[in-house]
């Protein structure tokens, strides 16, 4: 019998052990009354909002317009692209 | 599925969807109905009771924080089992510093079969000691594995890692162990 047969033997066993009891309720729904659930869209929002208000406060309306002139277009070159 | 584990399964996912739209009772029955499966799975990762409560806690926190992201197609057990086994594996992680060392009595009673008789306790405490000197990877593959009794399938997708992934780290760690039970029985 090999090493890891003899610790598969104990560990079986473990499996067997009963873990304390607990009462997460109380102390779960006091911790989600204070952290609400997250609201991903909204995140994202204020992410992407920020985000362009720091390029525009940086570089200027021209920058953000450049900056979404060549998504758009490299957004058409790959809708456009065909192979060889 | 029986019946009882389809008429559960509609519980959980009804209690869900209230629970998604802020109903805290139907939140707290689905605390009730998993508590004890996840009390038992984070027992695996900590023998600390405090460390245990505060983590089962965590895990129905982050369930709650997630289940806009539950889709009622799959049990809602299973979903938990995953979101637990990140929790753990994160516990670990942010204690990871250090490794325990496994002492040369619980080395030397590893090395052979339990005695008839052993409780299941005391060989928990043995195993959860003699995992612990494993950085948190191959900890958590050996606990799915041994621990649980979980197939590479299920391991992989509890982890979210590949089954080849799962297989080599397995190995690995394995590999790790034997020789932390090796380097502890020389002494």
């Amino acid at each position: 019998m090999n090493d890891d047969d003899i610790f598969a033997r104990w560990a079986a066993l473990a499996r067997g052990e009963d873990a304390p009891r607990t009462d997460a309720a109380p102390g779960v729904l006091a911790r989600i009354r204070t952290a609400p659930a997250e609201e991903p869209g909204l995140w994202t929002f204020a992410s992407a909002s920020a985000c362009a208000a720091a390029v525009v406060g940086v570089f200027g309306w021209q920058a953000w317009n450049a900056l979404l002139g060549d998504w758009y277009g490299w957004l058409q070159d790959f809708s456009q692209w065909r192979p060889l | 599925m029986s019946m009882s584990d389809s008429a559960a399964a509609d519980e959980d996912s009804a209690d869900a969807g209230a629970a998604r739209g802020g109903d805290g009772k139907a939140f707290a029955r689905l605390i009730r109905r998993h508590e004890a499966a996840v009390a038992a799975r984070m027992w695996r990762f900590t023998r600390d009771p405090g460390a245990h409560a505060d983590l089962v806690q965590e895990v129905f926190v982050a369930a709650y924080q997630g289940l806009g992201g539950y889709r009622a197609s799959g049990p809602f057990a299973h979903w938990l089992a995953v979101i637990a086994v990140r929790a753990g594996y994160a516990y670990w992680r942010a204690r990871a510093r250090r490794p325990d060392a496994l002492d040369e009595t619980a080395a030397r009673r590893l090395a052979e079969s339990p005695p008839p008789g052993t409780a299941a306790a005391e060989a928990g405490e043995l195993v959860h000691r003699a995992l612990a000197c494993l950085p948190p990877r191959d900890r958590l593959v050996l606990t799915l594995l041994y621990l649980e009794g979980r197939t590479v399938a299920e391991a992989a997708e509890l982890t979210g890692w590949s089954r080849v992934m799962v297989k080599v780290q397995a190995w690995r760690a394995r590999a790790k162990l034997r020789k932390a039970l090796e380097t502890e029985d020389e002494r």
